[in-house]
């Protein structure tokens, strides 16, 4: 069985030197809320040395486009320079590379929408804050979004009674 | 109060006097109808926000938020560090892909293909 791990990709990542933004339910997760989520989503920057960084890493985890597993399609610059969404499957899991959220939110847009947090020893990604994910979810109004949309509201309530005492 | 709470309530009011028994057990019999209905009825939500926690809870912040969600385990999750919440949701996945696995295998041991 191939195990997940979502800590060894996030720490690949940012041993790699990849500029990313943690968003999704992992995101949601890490700030507390109480949800199962099977994928890392991350908006990725445009830089092109960024995405040469970023290639670099994907290569290292034997990164596939998990649509049609069986052909073995390895994402190349061409991809990560079209900012597209890829679904890939690595060897730690499913991992989303997003260019862009929402309205067509880049990198750049969600840098001040996000903090960064230390996930283990020496290891500190950027994740999306809590506020934005709960607005994006709102905007993409799917019913898997608004299904969660009450736990993650429920969890920023909390966050912020705690943050009050 | 739950299904157990309710009985241990019961059993440590059985009256001395044995000629009194009969209508408490009736009573206990009565008592643990009514929770299994309710159970039935309910499912396990009700098992959970027992009248003994509310009763503990008046002073306290509530269990449930008014569209259903469980806050106590947005607390829990508010407790671990960003790192043992990752561990955990990690952990949980695992698990499920174990079984999944182990119910596949099953299945096909239990329950091979009939021939057509």
């Amino acid at each position: 069985m191939q195990e997940t791990r979502l800590f060894s990709t996030l720490r690949s990542l940012s041993e790699g030197g990849v500029q990313f933004i943690l968003v999704g339910g992992l995101a949601a997760v890490l700030h507390g809320a109480p949800i199962q989520t099977y994928d890392i989503d991350l908006v990725y920057s445009q830089e092109p040395g960024n995405r040469e960084r970023l290639l670099a890493v994907l290569q290292s985890l034997d990164a596939l486009f998990r649509i049609q597993p069986e052909r073995r399609l390895r994402p190349a610059a061409s991809h990560l320079a079209g900012g597209g969404h890829l679904n890939l499957l690595t060897r730690y899991g499913p991992l989303d590379l997003l260019g862009t959220i929402g309205r067509n939110l880049n990198f750049g847009d969600l840098v001040s929408h996000s903090a960064e947090m230390k996930i283990g020893e020496g290891i500190v990604i950027r994740v999306l804050d809590l506020e934005t994910i709960i607005s994006l979810k709102e905007e993409l109004g799917g019913e898997k979004d608004l299904a969660m949309l009450p736990l993650l509201r429920q969890t920023l309530n909390e966050i912020r009674k705690k943050e009050q005492h | 109060m739950t299904d157990l709470s309710c009985q241990a309530e019961v059993i440590s009011r059985l009256p001395k006097k044995p000629e009194l028994l009969y209508g408490t057990m009736r009573g206990f019999r009565h008592h643990t109808g009514v929770a299994a209905r309710r159970i039935a009825r309910t499912g396990y939500a009700d098992l959970v926000v027992t009248s003994d926690n509310r009763a503990m809870n008046q002073e306290g912040p509530p269990d449930y938020s008014e569209d259903g969600v469980d806050l106590t385990l947005i607390r829990w999750m508010l407790s671990l560090t960003p790192n043992q919440r990752l561990q955990f949701v990690e952990e949980r996945i695992n698990e499920i892909l174990a079984i999944r696995e182990l119910n596949a295998r099953n299945q096909a041991l239990f329950n091979p293909a009939k021939p057509l």
